[in-house]
């Protein structure tokens, strides 16, 4: 076993590893934002308050949640493929390095499979008030 | 990484020996700071810094605890007057900016300045003038905030200061004024600590100190000063459009003009819940590294608690409107905060149950500062839960503005953040002093503070339950208000009693404490190889590590590497520290560290000079502070042939 912290680094790239470890991150703050924005503004007729929301506002989030979990799950497809490539690196399996961290690049890459793989299903929770929230109730 | 970078080497190779008495003699002549008073004000070492933030904000931490003891005193018993309301606003909100502000972040960045280095087995921090930029201009925006409440126009709208009520048509005076440009004078002092820390992390790490072989505390602080690097432009501009609005007439927070009262709080919180996080996660990053060492086991699951770490304030960026659940914004909106804001229990959970676990497999010596950590879990699950039951937006609406959530906010900020940090002073004490705190006094000193904390605070959920709101400074008999608060008063005095048995814990000690050699507690990572207190050099030859856990190998025997912390690159040709990849810690260029220097200070007091000058309106001293602080920073950035880096080559 090589005593570089990542024997196995140069089976990823910067890029891939970035998008694997911020993709799910990202798809989730531009989906809440987002979100958060036409929700509000939908409520807003005019500048005054209105307790019916626009048509359109509930389809446009949905469709933003929709590309958002997409990236969400491409950054975890992402870190699964690293993963299968770097799992190696170090000695033990998933376990130890959950306990350990040893090897570098597999440890980012399990990073980015739970990031992405949470901000999906975090992502996915927020579907659960667009279907059971009044939109302008308050 | 490239082949082709991973081969690159430093220019002029530096020599590597071994650690000799010649060696540290010269390494000390370099790197101690000169003698006398004006040595004292131009030193940038980072224990030297650390030990001022540490000291200050303790100081700080007992002058904000007799401003609550004194409310306490007024609340003692119904239809007391012992202060008028006005007082009442002025004392409450000065202990909220007191604690939150002026304590519970830069006790960290103490510890943080102190033991960075000596985690990352470096010579100091990446940037020692900044460093020392930092501490003072901490001091000075301290200072400037308490001048307004020594004269009597402290701040008096609750720490976040809402409009209308911060506006000058319902506040006249000089309060919010001191307030809004005292908190962008510390926004900066912030900015420029947390910068460093990032830098620190990401260059200045030992070689071989991969990212996943950091100490947690790190991840913490990282994760902390990030999160400040994005989220203090946001309070800092909104300080400075209130102090339009209240100076020169803009409307930005003036519905009559235009503007939106909502934006102050949304530019308020977008800052205010990523910073309970920040002042949260660092501390917590204390336990997972303190408690292993008196559990003789290894932290359960240490890539998980880093993750969880990063992931809790990844989610803290998502939070912030459940502070307004009850501003009246659209239902499907606030689902969205609510959603994230229960979601977010899950990484914290996560930390919880290693903690519990690494308890639970190992072998619990019940030190002092074991006892601090451990109540620690115990505070911040009963703090977590009430915080919680505020992320539902109905409960939100029954509790909001009672005292329920100021049982929340201390169970928070006492249970994850002083709790911690006086566990930590006893853990780290030792190396700063080379002395050990008294024991048996600890002792009565944990049980006091642990009793009271929760003597004052548990009662305080059934106060905000039965409805008594906060910020009123005096409430009526025959409300069910009174034995309560009576209790609350006698457990916060107390807590107080607890917390001065610890501040004399540590000037006995100090004075006379027993030696503690390096490494009392056998602990694992590099500050312990080093002597207690450290010289200023740190370390005498950069150590190469091998695991998370360096002091630790042989015990443990996880793999054949080991570390080598008695020979390694010597660095003795002038004030030299050495940068490493950000990844994988691999020896990249050797710094030229800076001298000590007056410049930090001068900057300090030319920004203070200029904001006072704002604050009064005298628009000739503000372009004389402005002119001020343009010649401390030509100063500061004067080329110097010393601090040219010696360029990397690549080598075949």
């Amino acid at each position: 076993m090589s005593t570089h912290p990542a024997p196995h680094r140069h089976r990823t790239s910067l890029w891939e590893l970035g998008f694997a470890l911020t993709g799910g991150c990202i798809a989730w703050g531009v989906q809440f934002c987002a979100s958060f924005a036409v929700a509000s503004l939908a409520c807003f007729d005019a500048g005054e308050r209105s307790h019916q929301a626009e048509r359109h506002a509930q389809p446009v989030i949905l469709w933003i949640t929709i590309a958002c979990l997409l990236v969400a799950l491409a950054a975890t497809g992402v870190s699964w493929l690293v993963w299968r490539r770097t799992r190696e690196e170090a000695e033990g399996g998933h376990r130890e390095l959950l306990e350990k961290g040893g090897g570098r690049t597999r440890f980012l890459s399990l990073w980015g499979l739970l990031l992405g793989l949470g901000s999906a299903l975090t992502i996915l929770a927020n579907l659960i008030g667009l279907l059971l929230v009044p939109p302008c109730a308050g | 990484m490239t082949p082709a970078r991973s081969q690159r080497m430093i220019a002029d190779t530096p020599e590597i020996g071994e650690v000799t008495q010649a060696l540290r003699d010269r390494l000390e002549a370099i790197w101690e700071t000169k003698p006398g008073f004006v040595g004292w004000l131009a030193s940038v070492d980072h224990k030297e810094i650390g030990l001022r933030y540490i000291v200050t904000a303790f100081l700080l931490l007992a002058i904000g605890g007799v401003e609550a003891l004194v409310m306490r005193l007024q609340l003692i018993g119904p239809d007391r007057h012992l202060l008028t309301p006005e007082q009442y606003n002025q004392f409450f909100s000065t202990h909220g900016m007191t604690m939150i502000f002026l304590y519970a972040s830069p006790i960290l960045s103490g510890f943080s300045n102190y033991l960075f280095p000596l985690f990352l087995g470096s010579r100091d921090m990446a940037f020692p003038r900044m460093n020392a930029l930092s501490y003072w201009v901490y001091l000075a925006s301290a200072l400037f905030l308490y001048a307004g409440f020594v004269v009597g126009a402290g701040p008096n709208d609750g720490w976040f200061n809402y409009v209308p009520y911060a506006s000058r048509e319902y506040n006249p005076g000089l309060n919010m004024d001191i307030y809004a440009l005292g908190m962008i004078l510390l926004g900066i002092s912030t900015s420029v600590g947390a910068a460093n820390f990032i830098v620190t992390v990401f260059r200045c790490r030992a070689p071989g100190m991969s990212i996943n072989r950091m100490p947690v505390i790190i991840w913490g602080t990282l994760t902390a000063s990030v999160a400040n690097l994005v989220v203090i432009p946001a309070v800092s501009l909104a300080f400075f459009l209130l102090w339009l609005d209240r100076q020169f007439g803009t409307h930005f927070f003036d519905p009559a003009g235009g503007g939106q009262p909502l934006l102050w709080q949304h530019l308020f919180w977008m800052f205010g819940h990523p910073w309970v996080y920040a002042i949260v996660l660092p501390a917590m990053g204390m336990v997972s590294d303190g408690l292993p060492v008196f559990c003789r086991h290894p932290l359960v699951g240490y890539t998980a608690v880093a993750l969880a770490t990063v992931a809790t304030m990844v989610l803290g960026f998502g939070v912030w409107v459940h502070h307004m659940f009850a501003t009246g914004l659209p239902g499907l909106s606030l689902s969205f905060f609510s959603g994230a804001s229960i979601l977010i229990a899950i990484p914290s959970a996560v930390a919880i149950f290693a903690w519990i676990a690494t308890i639970w497999l190992g072998r619990p010596i019940l030190t002092t500062a074991f006892l601090f950590f451990a109540s620690m879990i115990l505070l911040f699950v009963i703090g977590g839960v009430s915080g919680f039951m505020t992320a539902s937006v109905p409960v939100d609406w029954q509790l909001t503005d009672t005292y329920f959530i100021v049982a929340h906010i201390h169970y928070v900020l006492i249970g994850i953040n002083v709790f911690p940090v006086v566990g930590a002073t006893y853990f780290w004490f030792p190396k700063m002093t080379g002395r050990l705190m008294d024991e048996r006094l600890g002792r009565w000193n944990f049980w006091t503070m642990f009793a009271g904390f929760n003597i004052a605070f548990l009662p305080m959920h059934l106060t905000g339950l039965m409805g008594m709101p906060r910020r009123v400074y005096t409430y009526p008999a025959g409300m069910g208000f009174t034995t309560l608060n009576l209790i609350t008063t006698i457990g916060s005095f107390l807590f107080a009693a607890g917390v001065l048995m610890f501040f004399w814990n540590v000037v006995k000690s100090w004075r006379g404490g027993a030696e503690a050699g390096p490494d009392p507690w056998k602990g694992p990572t590099l500050e312990w190889a080093i002597p207690s207190p450290p010289p200023p050099y740190n370390f005498a030859v950069i150590p190469t590590i091998a695991t998370r856990h360096p002091l630790w190998e042989d015990d443990l025997d996880e793999g054949r590497a080991r570390s080598t912390l008695d020979r390694g690159m010597t660095l003795a040709h002038g004030k030299e520290a050495l940068a490493t990849t950000s990844l994988d810690g691999e020896p990249d260029m050797i710094l030229k560290m800076p001298e000590d220097t007056l410049a930090p200070l001068m900057l300090t007091l030319a920004l203070t000079l200029l904001f006072a000058a704002m604050l009064g309106k005298l628009w000739w001293l503000a372009a004389i502070g402005s002119g001020a602080v343009l010649a401390a920073l030509i100063f500061w950035t004067w080329p110097r042939r010393q601090l040219l880096e010696r360029e990397a080559a690549v080598h075949g």
